[in-house]
């Protein structure tokens, strides 16, 4: 499940933990939002509220330790930080952003796996670019992988 | 189970859970990595305010985090214990200090257990008690026959009216604190441990700390101060006081022509010496010793000098300099005279208008004419101008070629000097460890032996806001060394030789054999986290660096320095102001407790801010981190577990866009 060591960061690395917190905070609201309609939900959600518990356990042990057997019937091991999975972080689409001439003119949706020409032919046909490249040339294309796209034009 | 969120019965629970399993007492375990997290001890003055509370959580923060990594985490609590609050408190509510000190103990341990933090409660030191201090003062004795220890005349405040020494913040406004009397500066005999002798490798030191801020560092480094300079000497027609020279320190020798006088402290020799057969000097001299001997009090003083008559021969020209005698000018620092450039030095500039001295420009501009000075000192360095022999040379050429001229003729040489002076470690008070030493009926002194010590503070005692109790009993002092009659020294060591060498005796606090079970302290040590406020940044953390390497050499530990990462956290304030009783503007963590539980506590001392900044204080911050509790709790709560399934292959966007949430807040966070 680990496939890459990797360097802890807010609290271990930073040690800013109110920007761990903050994140922290923003994860419940969405496990709060979820619906929780199958089996998978409920697995997910589940999954969520573990790591929760355990990465709030230096900051608010007693809420930790006393909550963990509620979810979980167990009691709590402190010698364990939530796994990382990954996988989980791969995204099947990117959001790209297109420049023309360095100017931010729109968004485009991308398969993970799409390459330079692909995105590159999205980015022209999006239709707000389109319109700033009507009456123009293009001299480059700049593709920044996973971030942005620039068009160069006259 | 209930359904309500109730702090108080959670987590009193869970803490009774906690203490009687022993589920934070370490031991050493070779086969897992260490990791030893240390906040700053306090003092016990009473009860924790939001300051202790916050330094205390983010230390404790990073223990657990530590623990869940699964190393074997030291994390000790113990007690500043000793240091003048407590008499005050003394006299103030007719209790003896050690009295005082103790209740506040109990005190404010019931309120760090309160709070949940996972210390090893085993290992809990104070540092008023015998089993601690009796190692300091062995080590005392063990540093006095290395010669690292030595005693000398050093100026100390004087309350003529309340017959006692003064410390520095008792002082106030010139005045004593209690009988308001015009303090006097006085010199008595008081023990020094040569830091100086490891100045060099404390200043090499700080480039290995790569885990402390680099303010700290840079803080260091300016108090000890290194730098080149040169030494050389004024001659005198006759000698006085037998001396036929004054003696200075420069580290602008490219100035030397510049020179129009020289000022010597008051307790200079030749000062005194002259002062004898005349009035107005000795009534001068009067004057100066009724300033603090504060540096920051030095500083702010209005300059005051006395010309006293005396010529001395500069060094290369041959002229004669009028030698003054000036209040700024202090004995304790380097040989108690300076030679004068007001052209070139903005002390002497000020001094020089005050006094109608004259000023000589000897240095030149960046266009390379002489320096105006008439509004002002010069004090950037440039080519030389007005100096026979060296006009034009540049700082470098004219340091060189002067101080090898100076040394020609005996009348100098270049050292390396520091601004670091020796540690002055006697205090006139009572509640302290008593230095260790005898003074004997036919002079000199000697250290108590080993097997007679610990020499105890007697702790019952009555305080009478003047004079220490070990000072006004006659009895107490009486020692027999050898069937002769000698006396104990009634001073006692400065508090931060307490707080120098603690986090040490962590590692085995309840070890008889020595000062340090080394095996204990080598597997714990160094401290690898330590935690603690910014205005330790010299003293503390100095003094510590350096008790550290006399631990070394003494082999009682094998690293070089005591603390291998540091974090200075940042002032808790109300309404834009530091939290303080004097303000009024304080905020009890004990009500806070109460009403929300330590949770809620240390959760917005953790999100206000981050740790090494300012944490701005606000009622609604505590609120919020209370209701996110409560959120917290309820979505746990009401969730049902039953009901998960395993994660099916085809999740939905939603779901596979929740779990990278998951996963990408677990790797930030981390």
């Amino acid at each position: 499940m680990r496939p890459l060591p990797r360097s802890s960061d807010d609290y271990g690395r930073r040690q800013t933990f109110n920007t761990a917190v903050a994140a922290i905070m923003e994860l419940c609201n969405e496990l709060g939002r979820h619906p929780s309609e199958d089996g998978s939900d409920h697995a997910i959600i589940s999954e969520g509220l573990h790591a929760v518990l355990q990465m709030l356990w230096p900051i608010t042990p007693h809420l930790s330790e006393h909550l963990w057997p509620v979810l979980t019937g167990n009691a709590f091991i402190e010698s364990q930080w939530p796994e990382l999975d990954e996988t989980a972080l791969s995204r099947d689409e990117l959001e790209i952003v297109v420049q023309v001439n360095g100017k931010v003119r729109g968004k485009i949706k991308v398969p993970a796996s799409a390459d330079n020409a692909e995105i590159e032919s999205l980015a022209k046909s999006q239709e707000n670019v389109h319109r700033f490249l009507a009456d123009k040339t293009i001299r480059k294309v700049i593709v920044v992988p996973q971030k942005l796209v620039n068009i160069v034009a006259q | 189970m209930s359904q309500e969120y109730t702090p108080q019965t959670l987590e009193l629970a869970l803490q009774a859970q906690w203490a009687d399993t022993g589920r934070f007492a370490v031991q050493p375990d070779t086969t897992r990595e260490k990791f030893y997290c240390l906040a700053m001890f306090p003092y016990p003055s009473g009860k924790l305010h939001m300051g202790h509370v916050r330094n205390y959580t983010i230390a404790d923060v990073i223990a657990r985090y530590q623990r869940m990594q699964g190393k074997n985490v030291l994390q000790p609590m113990g007690w500043d214990a000793f240091g003048l609050p407590a008499e005050n408190a003394a006299i103030a509510n007719n209790v003896p200090p050690a009295a005082w000190t103790r209740e506040n103990i109990a005190h404010m341990r019931a309120q760090l257990q309160r709070l949940g933090y996972a210390y090893d409660w085993d290992r809990e030191i104070a540092t008023c008690d015998p089993q601690y201090y009796q190692w300091e003062q062995w080590f005392f004795t063990q540093l006095y026959e290395k010669g690292l220890v030595y005693k000398k005349m050093a100026t100390v405040n004087w309350d003529p009216v309340d017959q006692t020494v003064l410390a520095n913040e008792q002082v106030i406004d010139g005045r004593g604190w209690r009988s308001g009397a015009l303090v006097e500066r006085r010199e008595i005999p008081q023990w020094f441990i040569r830091i100086t002798s490891y100045a060099e490798e404390l200043l090499d030191g700080l480039d290995t700390l790569d885990g402390w801020p680099e303010a700290v560092r840079t803080m260091q480094r300016n108090w000890i101060g290194k730098s080149q300079g040169v030494e050389l000497a004024f001659g005198l027609e006759t000698p006085i006081a037998d001396l036929d020279k004054i003696e200075v320190f420069t580290t602008r020798p490219d100035t030397l022509h510049g020179v129009t006088y020289i000022s010597l402290a008051a307790e200079h020799p030749i000062t005194l010496a002259l002062a004898e057969k005349h009035p107005p000097l000795e009534h001068f001299i009067d004057t100066c010793k009724q300033t603090s001997v504060a540096e920051a009090d030095m500083a702010q003083a209005e300059k005051l000098g006395m010309d006293t008559g005396l010529r001395a021969r500069h060094p290369l020209s041959g002229e004669a300099i009028p030698v003054w005698v000036a209040n700024y000018v202090l004995m304790d620092y380097g040989s108690g005279a300076v030679m004068a450039v007001p052209a070139h030095d903005e002390r002497d500039w000020e001094f020089a208008r005050k006094y109608d001295l004259p000023l000589k420009t000897v240095i030149c501009d960046h266009e390379g004419n002489p320096a105006d000075t008439q509004s002002g000192a010069y004090t950037e360095k440039g080519a030389l101008t007005a100096s026979p022999g060296f006009d034009g040379c540049s700082f470098e050429e004219a340091f060189e070629g002067i101080a090898a001229r100076l040394e020609e003729t005996g009348m100098g040489r270049t050292t390396t000097q520091f601004r670091l002076r020796d540690w002055g470690v006697s205090r006139q008070r009572y509640w302290g460890t008593p230095i260790p030493m005898l003074n004997l009926a036919e002079g000199g002194d000697i250290p108590i032996p080993a097997d007679r010590l610990p020499s105890l503070l007697p702790e019952d005692v009555a305080m009478n806001g003047v004079t220490s109790p070990i000072k006004a009993d006659p009895e107490w002092r009486k020692f027999e060394l050898a069937g002769d009659a000698c006396e104990r020294e009634t001073d006692t060591f400065d508090t931060f030789v307490q707080s120098s060498w603690y986090y040490a005796r962590f590692t085995c606090p309840n070890y008889t054999e020595g000062m340090l079970d080394s095996e204990q302290a080598n597997y714990w040590l160094p401290v690898d986290q330590y935690v603690g406020g910014i205005e330790h940044a010299i003293l503390h953390l100095l003094y510590s660096r350096f008790f550290h390497k006399l631990m070394r050499d003494a082999g009682l530990v094998s690293s070089d320095e005591p603390f291998k990462r540091l974090l200075t956290q940042g002032m808790v304030l109300k309404d834009g102001a530091k939290m303080s009783k004097s303000r009024g503007n304080t905020v009890d963590p004990q009500t806070l407790i109460d009403r929300y539980g330590a949770d809620t506590v240390r959760l917005f001392s953790m999100f206000a801010a981050p740790p090494e900044q300012s944490l701005e204080w606000s009622d609604s911050g505590v609120e919020g981190a209370n209701r996110f509790i409560r959120r917290l709790w309820r979505l746990v709560h009401d969730f049902d577990s039953t009901k998960a399934a395993a994660p099916s292959d085809a999740l939905s966007g939603e779901q596979k866009n929740l779990r990278r949430k998951i996963h990408e807040t677990i790797a930030k966070v981390e």
